[in-house]
């Protein structure tokens, strides 16, 4: 499955819950958005880090279909 | 997955014919079982079927489906960023650090950092002992591959299940946050223990501000994490130092929300949880036990060590955690 930047840029970016992820999710991306809003510029390495995420975790995969 | 009470010999029979273990209990039980596929932490206090029990004889064993392979390791405190290295493909891991170690204070602090770590399922807990022995004796773990008792680092058991079960971790906590603005608190800087909080904006002296405003602090500090609920516990307000000790640490850039009231901590269990569990590997938290005063009540079907901290990819507190392993 591809995801494009653009969903990833905008789960980071927004404080919004994602009720239907699994845990390892919305901790991955609770710490990103915490290391984002400290540093902006860090949002594309942590859109390289979530979309590495996704590559090996079937679960969080799953759950970017629905989003 | 099987949960059992067993007497040590029935655990080392266990090992002997190549069961895969996770086994908490005392540590000079722990200390007598042959070498083997598992891994274990010292604990007295455990959920059992019948209810929370002090349980010094025995000991509480998951094991893992038959034809489980697994890895048991130690791993150093300055190894502690390698956890995801031992991951199995499509597996789980199991790691359990002793309570009041480094590794405990490392773990909790930078653990969401470790590169990879959230790759699959992570789940463990953190060692104790009896309340009364605090300070006396050292909570221990134990690397079932080697048979030796460790102080300090972790212990990892790394699982992949031979049938097609697709792991699922995941949480219960029985707390909200609450809705008090005046009870709404950010930190400066990451830490077990705080001076100064924010509130409103403005800089408090949070253990003058707690007990100004008599707040309840076996209640948690509760955090939004995208949607997952993840509590930071209270262990002391020291008011002549000024000073707030936690269970686990503060993180700048979070909002922490005191939790809203608790009615029955086993009722809220039990409400929450549903009829699972008793298949499931699960472990809760000591100030669960004490202030739900879960001594002989049960939360629903779930069984397991009471610990001195949860881990469910990081360090929890006053929360259950569980693994299923679905068909």
């Amino acid at each position: 499955m591809s995801v494009n930047d653009a969903l990833l840029r905008r789960i980071l970016s927004t404080p919004d819950d994602i009720p239907s992820a699994p845990l390892a999710l919305k901790l991955l991306v609770n710490r990103l958005r915490i290391q984002i809003r400290a540093n902006p510029s860090f949002l594309t390495g942590g859109v390289a880090e979530l979309r590495d995420h996704l590559r090996q975790n079937p679960q969080s995969r799953a759950i970017f279909a629905t989003l | 997955m099987k949960n059992e009470l067993l007497t040590l010999e029935e655990a080392a029979e266990r090992i002997a014919a190549g069961a895969v273990m996770s086994i908490a209990g005392e540590a000079n039980l722990l200390a007598q079982l042959p070498k083997g596929q598992w891994i274990g932490g010292s604990t007295v206090y455990f959920m059992t079927a019948q209810g929370g029990a002090v349980e010094r004889t025995r000991l509480f064993c998951s094991i893992f489906p038959e034809g489980t392979q697994a890895t048991a390791r130690y791993v150093p405190i300055e190894a502690l960023s390698s956890i995801p290295e031992g991951y199995k493909s499509g597996g789980v891991s199991l790691v359990i650090i002793p309570a009041f170690s480094q590794a405990h204070a490392r773990f909790a602090q930078d653990g969401a950092d470790y590169p990879h770590l959230f790759d699959q399922p992570l789940l463990g807990w953190i060692s104790g002992v009896h309340l009364e022995e605090i300070g006396v004796v050292k909570p221990v773990v134990f690397d079932g591959a080697t048979g030796q008792r460790h102080e300090d680092g972790a212990v990892l058991l790394h699982i992949l299940t031979a049938h097609a079960a697709e792991p699922k971790l995941d949480i219960i906590n029985i707390f909200q946050q609450g809705t008090d603005e005046d009870l709404v608190f950010t930190f400066p800087e990451v830490g077990f223990g705080a001076t100064t909080a924010q509130v409103h904006g403005k800089d408090v002296n949070l253990a003058a501000y707690l007990t100004e405003k008599a707040v309840d602090t076996r209640l948690p500090l509760v955090a939004n994490y995208a949607g997952a609920m993840i509590n930071v516990s209270f262990q002391n307000v020291d008011l002549a130092a000024g000073k707030v000790d936690f269970y686990a640490p503060v993180f700048p850039g979070v909002e922490y929300r005191l939790a809203a009231p608790q009615g029955d901590y086993a009722q809220s269990f039990s409400a929450q949880a549903g009829a699972g569990g008793a298949a499931m590997l699960s472990c809760n938290c000591i100030l669960n036990y004490l202030y739900g005063a879960l001594e002989g009540k049960t939360t629903g079907g779930y069984t397991g060590p009471v610990t001195f901290g949860e881990i469910a990819y990081i360090l929890l507190n006053q929360t259950l955690v569980k693994l299923e392993l679905a068909a």
